[in-house]
């Protein structure tokens, strides 16, 4: 890696002497203090969405709450192989595998739980998988929990969850006010 | 005993004003703050709905709340505080403050029908700047202090910063007063605001503003350290050390902020009463007005009229200090430690004392003090101009544009 | 010496040693998978061919014998295009299932893709479907389609294990390993092939799924099955010792391991006790420390203030710093002449491996008893004493022995016996106070071989409960009974024992590292 120097360049007498820079400064923040004081609509600076009242819709790739994906059969796609535990930050995926002497694939999930109060929704485990098994489609955001234990999604839940559907709707999104470029 | 019941009242008064314009700010603070920063602060708070919309009154409730809400914290001492001082600690702060309102004019002598004059302000005592600097210094105990009991290292840190940034810009404080002092040829506050009545070169407000810029400047630079806030935050540097109020919860920390407030209150009546006339407006309110509100309507000769008049004016004026300092608190960053003091002795202190020394000479060559007028006149327009004429920047990207 | 060149590098070299382990030997890096130093040469995986100069082709580095004034190129092109062929040519029918594989993390396969590799898999035809998770034994499980048939296990089983259990069936691309019919792969040493196999072909039963091994944290160790002191590495992960794998040295065993030995790893996890118990009438409760300790304390004031005799029995297994302390314990507090012995019963030797004896320190607790000036017993003399009552306090250190319910029933019988011991037993029941203490996983120590060689045990993890090693608990005693001996850590017993004993001196105990060195109780 190469060392960068960066240069500190010293300020001159006129940027040392502050005030007109204080000036300057409040000239900013008064200009947006009365804009938004005065005028109201598409004029004002503010975009604030008052969240619980009005949602955005959430881009496509939404990462929420993780779903286990089923095959045909209703088993787990996962094979127990601990890459997306590996793969996670948050060590928040805890997994017990076991042996099916029954199953094409003699491997699979005993136990597959994720923390959901330590997990911090990265996507890392999603892409980590090889089969497809994990995916955080489902739109859901985290729900809020009375008890730790609460927080920890077991096997049968995951699976039962349901990816969204393309559409905005889908995306959780009422009230929608599209944003506008900043700094119009 | 007439006398005794006026100060009273006008304890009463200036009490109340004070306080009421210290909870306005806590919401001020935030709905200033939110506008100038493109969100839209307090929304919420609210009993009842109208029109099937909750009525929220601009967020003023948020006070009410804020209150309540301190009020029913638990009181928490931490283990190994000195007890009776954790809990003196903020009265201090809070006293001082009171005690430097007690000497402010807030308006005319009250002139009534049998020609007897009650003075609006609580005590009209000579040396009553120097008192209220006197005065003001103490308050330093009172954060001092609670840093202190605490037995909380990050609260004495906060303590200490507070003490050490206090005794460095109080200098500077008192010797940026001093000019108007010279000019004026008094340091009691109502002969001050009463030398400022009439105007200069016939357009301008005889106001001390105009004599002294650079002076008004410094103070209001020094005074706004004294109040310990953005952008001389460091004894509370929320982000590192919490500061002197660390282990304060419930009324004890409400106590703190109020004060906090008070002070910005305090700053503001100090400021409006020594630079910007006080009570007086000219053509409208002073010596030689037609009256104001009441005036105009009751007019002017009337002397509680005038008196209600005067109050108004430095109601405003007061206020409008207020979100003067409001605003450059949410504009400006926190200095870095060492800033902090290269401002307060090197640049500061200097400053005021070369400011001294040149209002001597002038006001000592021309005691009418015209040629103090055109100076001060002069630096303001140069300022303008070299701000003007400042060099001009690239506009940069900020982050997040998009 | 003769010399070869190998890229560059002049190497010198014995006559008849192979390109590949000269090169290994100077840091060169070969891939290969069926060349193993301990197997005979096969030659056909064809990993490491090499580049030697005046030779028409490419000549496999294992087989190839060094001559002088050889010179070889291991990383030219053509090398590399080659080991890229067959690298793509062994892949070909794999079924990359690595997901479920228990190799995955240490196998040859995904390690060689990624350095002589890296291409896709130019099959266009159905990839081959052979035999999975076949059974070739109780410990081993076969896969056919990882299988790269490099023959090693075959070798292993012919040329080590002296018995022909697996062989090759089929031809070409149907070739496979198994067993013949009627004939399982039931030999004490039949998991040896699964650490041979260099990809996930063959995978153990016990350990299979158990974790992922990139999880693991491997520390050398000695293993506890029986006095030959094999050395081992411990994999663990968070204080759970997963499988026990051999560790290399020629001194002991090579680099194999009985599958008893490798099933040792159970001792370290189960039935583990984890803090001091005691019993009141037929009730064990477990009490924390700070009573049992003091209670322990009294009772054996009690009895050593009274002159009354106190009996020591102490474990095969522990170390000899445990013993050493046991020893001082004895002869400076209790007044004893004599330290009781138990341990594991005799089991079955083997011209490999295997000792029948059993306790993995037999030879180390007594040469430290002895130089301490204590004679030894068999645990029957103990047991009769115990049972007639006549010591005030008895101490049974360790519970490694066979017949415990002997024991067990004496200990209870008697009542006023304390125990130190790492696994909750029929002892530690029938025991007034019992102390937690360390398996070996967690010990620092020394073991003595039968084969008189002293090996040091690492631990792979601090204990996670209130266990400590029988010396801690003892010098704990001895300090509530008065006497400090400032005797705290392993480190400083062993400067403690080369001052007092001779033979642990000559031997240089503080020196001793996991590979060990030779001792003599002697010291000569």
């Amino acid at each position: 890696m190469a060392l960068r120097v960066r240069e500190r360049t010293s300020m001159s007498l006129y940027e040392r002497s502050f005030l007109p820079e204080v000036v300057r400064g409040l000239g900013v923040t008064l200009r947006h203090f009365f804009t938004n004081l005065i005028f109201r609509g598409s004029w004002r600076y503010t975009e604030t969405v008052r969240y619980p009242f009005e949602k955005r819709t959430y881009p496509e790739r939404f990462r929420g709450q993780h779903r286990l994906l089923p095959r045909e059969d209703g088993s787990p796609r996962c094979v127990a192989c601990y890459l997306c535990a590996t793969a996670c930050p948050a060590y928040c995926i805890h997994i017990v595998a076991g042996e099916s002497p029954e199953r094409a694939v003699e491997k699979y999930p005993v136990a597959f739980e994720i923390d959901l109060l330590r997990c911090i929704y990265c996507g890392f485990c999603v892409e980590a998988c090889p089969e497809d098994a994990i995916r955080m489609d489902t739109g859901i955001h985290t729900p809020a929990f009375l008890s730790r234990e609460d927080g920890v999604v077991g096997r049968v839940d995951l699976l039962s969850l349901l990816g969204r559907p393309q559409t905005p709707e889908a995306f959780g999104a009422q009230n929608v006010r599209e944003g506008k470029p900043r700094g119009q | 005993m007439a006398s005794l019941l006026v100060s009273l009242l006008a304890f009463a008064a200036i009490v109340t004003f004070a306080m009421s314009l210290a909870a306005l700010l806590t919401w001020m603070e935030r709905r200033q703050s939110a506008y100038a920063q493109d969100r839209l602060g307090p929304t919420r708070a609210h009993f009842m709905t109208f029109r099937g919309k909750p009525f929220v009154l601009f967020g003023l409730f948020h006070v009410l709340a804020d209150g309540a809400k301190m009020f029913f914290k638990e009181s928490f001492m931490p283990k190994g505080a000195d007890a009776t001082l954790f809990r003196v600690a903020p009265i201090i702060g809070f006293a001082t403050s009171l005690i430097i309102l007690c000497l402010i004019p807030f308006g005319p002598d009250w002139v009534t029908a049998t020609s007897a004059s009650y003075p609006l302000q609580v005590a009209r005592v000579d040396g009553s700047m120097l008192i209220a600097l006197a005065v003001g210094s103490l308050g330093i105990y009172g954060t001092a202090l609670a840093g202190w009991a605490s037995n909380n290292r990050f609260a004495m840190l906060g303590a200490m910063r507070a003490a050490a940034q206090s005794v460095s810009y109080e200098l500077a404080l008192g010797l940026t007063l001093v000019g108007m002092m010279i000019a004026t040829g008094s340091t009691e506050f109502s002969a001050v605001v009463d030398a400022q009545h009439g105007l200069v070169f016939g357009f301008l407000p005889n106001w001390g503003i105009v004599w002294q810029p650079f002076a008004a400047v410094l103070f209001l630079v020094a005074a706004m350290a004294e109040t310990k806030r953005t952008p001389f935050d460091l004894p509370e540097g929320e982000s590192e050390i919490i500061g002197y109020f660390l282990e304060y919860s419930s009324m004890g920390f409400g106590v703190f902020m109020l004060t906090e407030f008070i002070e910005v209150v305090v700053l503001s009546c100090l400021f409006v009463s020594v630079f910007l006339g006080g009570w007086q407006l000219p053509w409208f309110v002073g010596d030689t007005s037609s009256g104001f509100i009441f005036g105009s309507l009751f007019g002017p000769s009337a002397g509680w009229a005038r008196a209600l008049d005067g109050m108004v004016v430095f109601g405003v004026k007061v206020f409008l200090m207020c979100a003067l300092q409001l605003q450059i608190r949410w504009t400006l960053p926190r200095f870095r430690y060492d800033q902090l003091m290269r401002l307060g002795w090197k640049n500061l202190l200097p400053l005021a004392l070369a400011n001294i020394f040149v209002t001597a000479v002038l006001v000592y060559v021309d005691p009418s003090l015209a040629l103090l007028a055109i100076v001060g006149v002069a630096m303001v327009v140069g300022f303008a101009l070299v701000v003007m004429a400042g060099p001009k920047r690239v506009a940069q990207p900020s982050h997040g544009a998009h | 010496m003769p010399t070869v060149t190998i890229d560059g590098q002049r190497l010198e070299f014995a006559p008849g040693q192979s390109i590949i382990e000269v090169a290994t030997k100077a840091g060169i890096e070969i891939p290969y998978y069926c060349w193993h130093a301990k197997l005979s040469v096969a030659a056909n995986c064809r990993m490491c061919l090499v580049e030697v100069e005046k030779a028409p082709k490419l000549v496999p580095s294992c087989q190839t014998p060094c001559a002088d004034g050889m010179v070889v190129r291991t990383t030219s092109e053509k090398v590399k295009e080659t080991q890229r062929s067959v690298h793509e040519f062994l892949l070909l029918n794999h079924p990359v299932d690595c997901p479920i594989c228990d190799q995955a993390g240490e196998c040859k396969l995904q390690n060689y893709y990624m350095t002589v590799q890296l291409t896709k898999s130019p099959m266009r035809e159905p990839r081959l479907k052979k035999h999975k998770r076949e059974e070739l034994g109780p410990y081993v499980i076969y896969d056919a389609e990882r299988c790269i048939m490099c023959t090693r296990c075959v070798r292993f089983m012919e040329e080590v294990a002296k018995e022909r259990q697996l062989g090759v069936f089929q031809r070409g691309n149907h070739a496979e390993i198994g067993t013949f019919p009627g004939q399982p792969l039931d030999h004490p040493y039949s998991l040896n092939v699964v650490d041979l196999c260099p990809v996930g072909a063959l995978t153990s039963s016990v350990f299979r799924f158990k974790q992922r091994v990139w999880y693991l944290t491997r520390s050398p160790s000695i293993c506890s099955g029986c006095a030959k002191g094999c050395n081992i590495h411990i994999d663990q992960r968070s204080s759970i010792v997963y499988r026990l794998l051999p560790r290399d040295n020629d001194a002991v065993n090579q680099c194999w391991l009985c599958d008893e030995g490798r099933l040792t790893y159970t001792r370290a996890n189960d039935a583990r006790l984890t803090e001091p118990l005691m019993r009141e009438a037929e009730a064990v409760e477990p009490l924390p420390v700070k009573k049992a300790l003091p209670a322990a304390a009294a009772l054996l004031q009690s009895a050593v203030q009274a002159k009354q005799p106190v009996a020591l029995a102490l474990s095969l297994s522990a170390t000899c710093e445990e013993a050493f302390v046991v020893g001082k314990l004895a002869r400076e507090l209790c007044g004893a002449t004599s330290v009781a012995l138990f341990g594991y019963a005799e089991g079955v030797a083997d011209a490999l491996l295997k000792k029948a004896d059993k306790n993995p320190n037999r030879a180390g607790v007594t040469a430290v008893l002895g130089g301490l000036g204590l004679t030894v017993t068999e645990l029957a003399p103990f047991l009769k004493a115990l049972n007639q009552k006549q010591p005030a306090v008895a101490l049974v250190l360790g519970h490694e022995l066979t017949e415990s319910e002997v024991l067990a029933k004496a200990m209870r019988a008697h009542g006023n016996v304390l125990h130190v011991a790492a696994t909750r037993t029929a002892l530690a029941e029938a025991a007034r106070v019992s102390f937690p203490s360390v398996s070996f996983a967690e010990a620092d120590g020394t073991w003595i071989s039968g084969d008189g060689r002293m090996q040091r045990l690492m631990p792979a993890f601090a204990p996670t409960s209130e266990a400590r090693p029988i010396h801690t608990w003892v010098a704990e005693l001895a300090q509530a009974l008065g006497v400090t001996w400032m005797l705290g850590t392993p480190a400083t017993i062993r400067a403690e024992m080369e001052r007092v004993l001779p033979a642990f001196a000559a031997a240089k105990i503080t020196h001793v590292a996991p590979q060990g060195q030779p001792f003599t109780p002697d010291g000569a």
